[in-house]
């Protein structure tokens, strides 16, 4: 079969990129077919043909050219425009963030309306209690009187409030009464106590408390009394708490706590005490009567550590509905009836929810009090209790949002519905009093009404300008609390609080000296700090440059702070660079700005390397005192090392190999580094070094000290290295990177001078090749010192060991195979079927070496093409596809015995089966067709022997010797199940048109057909009995199944 | 089962454009078999040895539809499903949710573009993975014997269904050089086949199997390859099941080349979609063979083979996709040979292709469930023989390495029958095969260890037990009703002194669809774990009874 003229056509209309090939050829003389090809560009193409029988010249390029016409009409264009792969490049979707006598005179007035008998309707409004407890908070000496009577007329919570009130007046007049009251028989233990708590007060006004405070000075033990005489406060703080385990005592913490106003060490002591108890019972009650007394008394420290105690500390017992009869169960009992059993004198029980509940309330509410009576004491309070949070704040200060769902009824659907709402709380919603203090002023947060939780309004700005603590003018007028809380506390909630209520104060900086600004840098809030900077910059005075000031605004984690540290040194760099500490601090320092200005002042500024030897002394120093827990350790060393090492390195070399060795055993890793650079400059050779410390290195855990250990080791004299080989190969294959990184120019070095020593190497090194690695990256480590200094030697290792590393498992390894063969120039010593397996190798390096042989070596290529031609089996797609086009480039008609076309025909890889068909269309020559129509129709492909048919009419028509040796081959095709239609056609057309001719072919024809005609496929049955009938026809004497039935006739009636 | 092999090299075959080398590597743990000769039918083995190919790498076996895919995709757009399906009731939010879609969509087409590249070298670089991995795909390599007269190979495919046996006469060799009889595996693999594509009438064509093996090239490569096996009992026991099959008396009957074409055409041309799924062989003495392809009815007369029995017969073969593996044989072979044990039984399908002679044998059914338990018992001793006697037996077969019954009977002084028995017995152990083409026995050992024939006798314990109940003559058949295509089987199972009365269904295809019992085993799994020994006591009497009785009752 001959191609007679062939077109490619192309489809790219949309995302189609498919191509569509004709071919015109010629059969036999004046027997043309004309065949297709199509499929995706690339992909192996389907074939079919548009004539089943060979037809005419004319004929055949009419449907040749009506195929083309119908296929351009189709979308199909010629291959002339074919455009490069057009790579489609991803578009990226754009894509779319008053303390005033009205009221004085308004309660006085409330109050004697209500004292009359007839006080009436308005005593429901505002009872007389509270009145008179009103009245006591406002400290309204006038209304003693009105009081008075209530002592002898009330019941004793009358008496209670009474007392209270009376105690807090202030007024002279009311001590008898009080006496009287204290001194009853009749009056309960806690009116007792309140009226002599008001006693207390009113005669330490009057100075006649002293014959009062020794009476209850004798109530207390002894020693207890020498305790407080002798202001013994750790001795005293140790009888409290052996008191807290023995309640009968207890008690006197109380009387103890009375005369704290006369004894510091009560005061200390009770301080103290009082942060360690548990409000468990017993402890509790002496704590609650503690609490009242310093309420009366506006002891702010006892005050809010109380407060803050019963925020935290949550209920020991809950009272279930029927609260009277409740039953608990605590610390191992039984309780019938709690309420009751609270009222024993050693009470097992205490501190309920309830309680705590009523406490917490109370401490918020006095100080609501104390804020709205503009009182002084609500700055105290809320001091003391922002204080108290130093420890009991954890996680970050972000509002956190929380989903809540519940289910209620809907009526308008009839079903139930689950509801979910999102609530946004407060960074530490449960600490109530805080955000009392801190956020009631503003109209962000909230709480809710029988809430444990400050909420916050959905919806408002993450910060406030304006201030929302809840009294900002008391806190004005205090100035002196705000600072004092920037020193004490550690909550940055407080700190924002105090750094706003402070930040526009004129009077500002007379708060502050230098000292409390270097420590209100140490705080790590960025407001803080802000402010500090602000103060700062007001109180430097360049004249007396304070150094400590400006190495804490170098540390500072905030780069503003750093900056102004920084001016501040440039602008006297005279000055700071002849004194030490700043430097020392802008050098051993962590942040990368200071690190790049002081590189950029060393490198510039050489004037003052007369400093040099005496500050890098210093900065030594500094490194050698740098504890490793300090977080930015590591950053700062770091910065200290690289500035050391680029710009001291000549002084550096004249420090002591002790001081080096310290170095080297710090724990910081830049600081060993500093170490082991110093060493790497040092004059003295490493055979001087003292015992141990090359061998330190070696063994050191960091990596880089290891590293330069080995550089030291390498510059040991050679005779040294030349003796310990085996050193060297262990250095080489060390289970460390860097080891094996660092010897490399040792090798490069010995082998430069000894060629020997290479070789012996490479013997040594060679078999971890074949081995699996036993450290990462070992092979890849290998493979740099085989393909660096020890390439020469690569060069002659055999081509037997490199195509074991090619073919053997380990991807490195096949890389030095590559490389052997690439430098060795062994590749003549490799068959042709070794550079097939080259080809088909997995490493594409590998397959591209191959190509380059085949590429180089054309003649041996065409020489051994044969064993060359088992390229095309390779089962890599690049390698087939450069097989084509080399076989298409390099391969002449000389080239191209039929033997091989048919070999390459004989591959069962469907594309390279086409690439045969194509080569064979191509070179074909009359001579070899007949042996092309015979090889080819052994084959079992179906592609292969339709294209055989091509042969048929040509090579075996007349010949009736062929068409007996193809017998099999029409039986197989003929055989086919459900598949190779035209191929049968053109059989049985072949067999019929030649058995018509030869009665010695139609005795095969006879055979074969005999034998189809059994099918059940119609067509093909059909066929088998025209041919059988004709046959029969001519060849009445030939034996076949075929019987004629006379076909009835039906007549007429 | 834990089969070990060991071979030194790879089997190879080295084609150039005139000559092709074939080279079987043996099992190097078994006694050395080897053989060298040129083949003289090179095509012909060619074809032959492609189908047992067919035979190893085929896998019939229900594959269930993989819905991962979908079902991500449902789970993605499960939201936004239940968003059309409430925009039904509220206005306005169709036309919300189609711009959302449309954005979406936009970004879902630029990832598509985006991550393309990535798909497709994942896509390529399992591909890679799965082709370089291949020959995991076999189960056991092949079974090569050579005997004094012919050397044959063996398989059995992986879906536990399918035997396969090539047996190649001295006739279809030229130069037979030395040697040994012997049985061995072979190594093999997938691109063995492509390599025996190459092969050509007009090339020499060496065939050898060499125990000193094929000596690698490259250097640190193993010289031995060890394989260790994990094969599931139940193949063992369909391997030895389809052999001892062949040792039974079968129908027999000759297909003419044309009818398996036939039969290839109409199964080629349609894909049955629902049950039944059999072939109906309607065999009426001194008529052509005639077949019903069902569920379409379509009937297939073989108008070349005339059925030469003596008695009329139906008989229903199951997993007829197997007989595909037969379609590459037919330009070559002369004639086919049918043996056909009845009924959901395994039958044989031999090609005669002049010395070359293919075997396929296949199982009743193709899938190897629970549904098809407790028909014929293939397993079952048919003879009670001494073991004396059967060593006596079997050590005259190896003097001959194959010989008919008869003949041994002649010489070893046996009764014919009680060495049948023997000979059946050591099928059954899978020491010896049945000729179905010579009429003999041969002698092939399956594994270099024998077989632990116990633990593969039964499939399972209750297997074990209803076989007991049934030698002990427990089982009354009772009814055995017709009704829709189903069979109902109903009876009585006598077991410890209570009587048992269980009820079986099965459907057209002769599978158990349903059964019901009132033991302790049927209460406690239903039958979720298969049916009870009573319901197979009951199924396996019944099948006895059919298969025997038409045997040897009349």
């Amino acid at each position: 079969m001959k191609l007679i003229r062939q077109t490619a056509l192309w489809n790219n209309e949309g995302n189609a990129d498919k191509v569509y090939e004709i071919d015109l050829c010629e059969t036999a003389p004046n027997r043309y077919v004309v065949n297709f090809r199509y499929g995706r560009r690339g992909a192996n193409l389907k074939d079919g043909t548009k004539t089943a029988m060979p037809v005419s010249l004319t004929q055949a390029e009419d449907i040749f050219k009506n195929l083309i016409e119908e296929k351009r009409k189709g979308g199909y264009r010629d291959t002339d425009n074919y455009v490069a792969d057009a790579q489609s490049n991803p578009t990226f979707a754009t894509a779319p963030e008053k303390i005033n006598n009205e009221l004085h005179t308004y309660v006085l007035n409330r109050l004697q309306e209500a004292t009359q008998s007839s006080a009436g309707k308005n005593l429901k409004k505002w009872p007389l209690g509270r009145i008179i407890w009103r009245a006591g908070e406002l400290r309204i000496t006038n209304a003693a009187p009105l009081i008075i009577p209530q002592l002898t007329k009330g019941n004793a919570l009358m008496q209670y409030i009474a007392c209270w009130s009376l105690g807090r007046c202030g007024n002279s007049s009311a001590i008898e009464p009080l006496e009287q009251v204290y001194g009853s028989k009749a009056s309960s233990e806690h009116v007792k106590r309140m009226a002599l708590v008001a006693l207390l007060a009113l005669k330490n006004i009057q100075g006649t408390d002293d014959a009062l405070l020794e009476n209850l000075l004798t109530t207390l033990p002894e020693q207890v009394q020498s305790f407080l005489q002798n202001d013994k406060v750790e001795n005293l703080k140790i009888y409290l708490v052996q008191a807290t385990s023995t309640p009968e005592s207890l008690h006197h913490a109380t009387t103890i706590y009375l005369l704290a106003e006369h004894f510091a060490a009560a005061a200390t002591a009770i301080f103290e005490w009082l942060k360690e108890i548990t409000l468990v019972p017993n402890q509790f009650k002496v704590a609650r009567h503690i609490f009242k007394i310093a309420e009366f008394r506006e002891d702010a420290p006892i005050f809010s550590l109380l407060a803050y105690k019963f925020e935290t500390t949550s209920g020991l017992f809950t009272y279930n509905y029927w609260k009277r009869n409740s039953y608990v169960y605590y610390n191992g009992k039984d309780f019938k009836h709690a309420i009751d059993e609270q009222k024993k004198e050693n009470a097992g029980l205490a501190y309920s929810d309830t309680t705590k509940n009523y406490l917490m309330r109370r401490t918020w509410r006095t100080m609501r009090t104390l804020g709205k009576d503009h009182s002084e004491a609500y700055v105290r309070f809320a001091f003391g209790v922002l204080l108290q949070y130093n420890n009991g704040l954890e996680g970050d200060n972000e509002p956190e949002e929380i989903e809540q769902s519940f289910y209620s009824y809907n009526q308008a659907t009839r079903s139930y519905e689950n509801n979910i709402t999102t609530k946004l709380y407060s960074a530490h919603a449960n600490s109530m009093l805080l955000n009392y203090i801190l956020f009631s002023g503003g109209n962000r947060y909230f709480l809710k009404r029988n809430n444990t939780a400050w909420q916050l309004q959905q919806g408002t700005p993450e910060t406030a300008e304006k201030r929302e603590d809840a009294f900002p003018e008391l806190w004005d007028r205090y100035p002196q609390a705000l600072v004092q809380l920037l020193f004490d506390s550690e909550v940055e909630l407080v700190h924002n609080f105090a750094v706003k209520a402070l930040k526009d104060r004129s009077d500002l900086a007379q708060y502050f000296d230098l000292t409390a600004l270097k420590s209100l840098f140490q705080k790590p809030f960025a407001a803080t700090a802000k402010l500090a900077m602000v103060l700062a910059e007001k109180m430097y005075d360049a004249n007396h440059p304070d150094e400590e000031l400006v190495s804490a605004l170098l540390l500072h984690p905030i780069a503003d702070a750093r900056k102004l540290a920084i001016s501040w040194i440039s602008n006297q760099f005279d000055y700071f660079f002849t004194q030490t500490t700043a430097v020392v601090h802008l050098i051993v320092n962590p942040y990368d700005d200071v690190f790049e200005v002081a590189n950029k002042w060393l490198t510039t500024r050489k004037d003052y390397v007369t400093e040099s030897e005496r500050l890098s002394k210093a900065v030594i120093d500094q490194l050698l005192i740098l504890q490793p827990v300090v977080p930015w350790a590591a950053a700062a060393a770091d910065h200290a090392a690289q500035l050391l090492s680029n710009h001291f390195l000549r002084y550096l070399t004249r420090i002591d190999l002790a001081v080096i060795e310290q170095l080297l055993l710090q724990k910081v890793a830049p600081t060993q580094m500093l170490g082991a650079i110093i060493l790497l400059h040092h004059p003295i050779p490493p055979q001087d070094f003292p015992d141990g410390l090359l061998s330190l290195m070696i063994q050191s855990n960091n990596p880089q000290v290891r590293q330069a250990g080995i550089t030291l080791f390498g510059r040991l004299p050679e005779s040294q290295l030349y003796d310990n080989p085996e050193l060297i190969a262990a250095f080489c294959v060390s289970p460390y990177q860097e080891i094996r990184e660092a010897i490399q120019p040792t090798v490069k070095n010995l082998n430069d001078r000894n060629n020997l020593f290479g070789e012996k190497l490479l013997v040594d090194l060679l078999p971890y090749m074949h081995r699996k690695e036993t450290a990462e990256g070992l092979h890849g480590d290998l493979l740099q010192l085989f393909t660096g200094p020890l390439a020469s030697h690569v060069a002659t290792i055999d081509s037997a060991t490199a195509l074991s590393f090619i073919h053997g498992r380990f991807p490195v390894p096949q890389i030095l195979g590559l490389f052997i063969f690439k430098n060795g120039n062994k590749s003549f010593e490799l068959s042709m079927r070794q550079w097939v397996r080259l080809a088909n190798h997995e490493a594409l390096d590998i397959r591209q070496f191959s190509w380059g042989l085949f590429n180089e070596h054309v003649p041996r290529v065409q020489a051994e093409a044969s064993e060359s031609l088992r390229i095309l089996d390779s089962s890599w797609d690049d390698s087939r596809s450069f097989a084509f086009r080399y076989f298409r480039e390099h391969f002449t008609e000389t080239t191209w015995t039929p033997e091989l076309l048919v070999s390459v025909c004989d591959s069962t890889r469907t594309d390279v089966q086409s690439f045969g068909r194509e080569m064979i269309t191509k070179y074909f020559q009359e001579e070899n067709g007949e042996l092309y129509l015979m090889q080819l129709s052994q084959h079992p492909a179906q592609q292969v022997q339709h294209f055989t048919t091509h042969y048929l009419e040509q090579f075996a028509a007349d010949k009736p010797l062929n068409i007996e040796k193809l017998e099999a081959y029409f039986i197989t095709v003929l055989s086919l199940v459900n598949k190779a239609g035209i191929a049968k056609k053109r059989i049985f057309y072949f067999l019929q048109t030649e058995a018509l001719k030869n009665k010695q072919v139609a005795e095969i024809a006879t055979r074969i057909i005999a034998r189809q005609s059994a099918t059940m496929a119609v067509s093909d049955k059909a066929a088998c009995i025209g041919i059988l009938y004709e046959l029969q026809k001519k060849y009445p004497e030939l034996d076949m199944p075929l019987t004629m039935v006379a076909v009835p006739v039906y007549e007429k009636v | 089962m834990i089969f070990d092999y060991k071979y030194k090299g790879n089997t190879a075959v080295d084609s150039n454009a005139s000559t092709t080398d074939m080279n079987f590597v043996p099992d190097a743990l078994r006694p050395p078999v080897y053989f060298d000769g040129l083949l003289a039918k090179q095509v012909a083995f060619r074809e032959a040895i492609s189908a047992l190919n067919a035979v190893v790498v085929s896998d019939l076996r229900f594959q269930p539809k993989d819905k991962t895919a979908y079902k991500e995709w449902a789970a993605q757009n499960e939201l936004m499903l239940l968003g059309e399906y409430g925009a039904q009731y509220q206005q306005g939010l169709s036309t919300q949710i189609n711009q959302i879609k449309e954005e979406l969509t936009g970004l879902q087409k630029n990832r598509q573009t985006i991550m393309a590249p990535f798909y497709k070298a994942r896509r390529q670089y399992f591909d890679y993975l799965y082709q370089k991995e291949r020959d995991f795909w076999f189960v056991l390599d092949p079974v090569i014997t050579v005997h004094p007269d012919e050397l044959f190979f063996e398989c059995f495919s992986q879906d536990e269904s399918t035997y396969g046996k090539l047996g190649c006469s001295y006739e279809a060799f030229k130069n037979v050089g030395e040697f040994s009889c012997g049985t061995t595996n072979i190594d093999y693999s997938a691109s063995l086949y492509n390599e025996f594509q190459k092969i050509r009438n007009y090339k020499d064509t060496r065939f050898a199997i060499d125990p000193s093996g094929f000596e690698v090239a490259t250097q640190n490569e193993d010289v031995y390859i060890e394989e260790k096996i994990d094969l599931p009992d139940s193949w063992v026991r369909g391997f030895l099941q389809v052999s001892s099959a062949m040792t039974l008396p079968a129908h027999t009957f000759d297909l003419h080349p044309m009818d398996i074409h036939n039969i290839c055409h109409i199964l080629r041309r349609q894909k049955e979609q629902i049950g039944p799924r059999y072939i109906r062989f309607i065999l009426i003495p001194g008529q052509s063979v005639e077949m019903i392809f069902e569920p379409w009815g379509h009937k297939l007369v073989c108008r070349r083979s005339v059925y030469n029995g003596l008695q009329k017969e139906e008989i229903k073969l199951w997993g007829r996709r197997r007989l595909l593996t037969l379609e590459r044989l037919i330009p070559l072979a002369q004639k086919f040979t049918v043996h056909l044990l009845g009924t959901g039984l395994p039958s044989f399908f031999i090609a005669h292709m002049g010395p070359l002679q293919f075997t396929l044998g296949l199982s009743g059914w193709t899938a190897n469930d629970w549904s098809r338990s407790g028909n014929f018992d293939l397993m079952a001793p048919r003879a009670e023989i001494d073991t004396d006697t059967k060593m006596r037996v079997m050590k005259a077969l190896q003097e001959t390495w194959v010989e008919t019954s008869s003949s041994i009977a002649q010489r070893t002084g046996i009764p014919k029958k009680t060495v049948e028995g023997a000979l059946g017995l050591y099928t059954q152990a899978g020491r010896v095969i049945y000729d179905l083409h010579k009429q003999s026995y041969r002698l092939r050992e399956l594994s270099r260890e024998p077989l632990p024939l116990d633990s593969l006798r039964f499939e399972s314990p209750s297997e074990a037990r209803a076989t007991t109940l049934i030698n002990e003559n427990k089982i009354n058949v009772l009814t055995e009703a017709v009704a829709d295509g189903k069979t109902r089987l109903t009876g009585k199972v006598k077991d410890n002194n209570t009587v048992y009365e269980p009820l079986l269904v099965l459907d057209k295809d002769e599978r158990i669809v349903h059964g019901e019992c009132k033991c302790h085993h049927y209460y406690q799994n239903k039958m979720f774990k298969g049916p009870c020994e009573h319901m197979l006591a009951l199924r396996m009497s019944q099948a006895r009874q059919n298969w025997w009785g038409k045997f040897f009752n009349n």
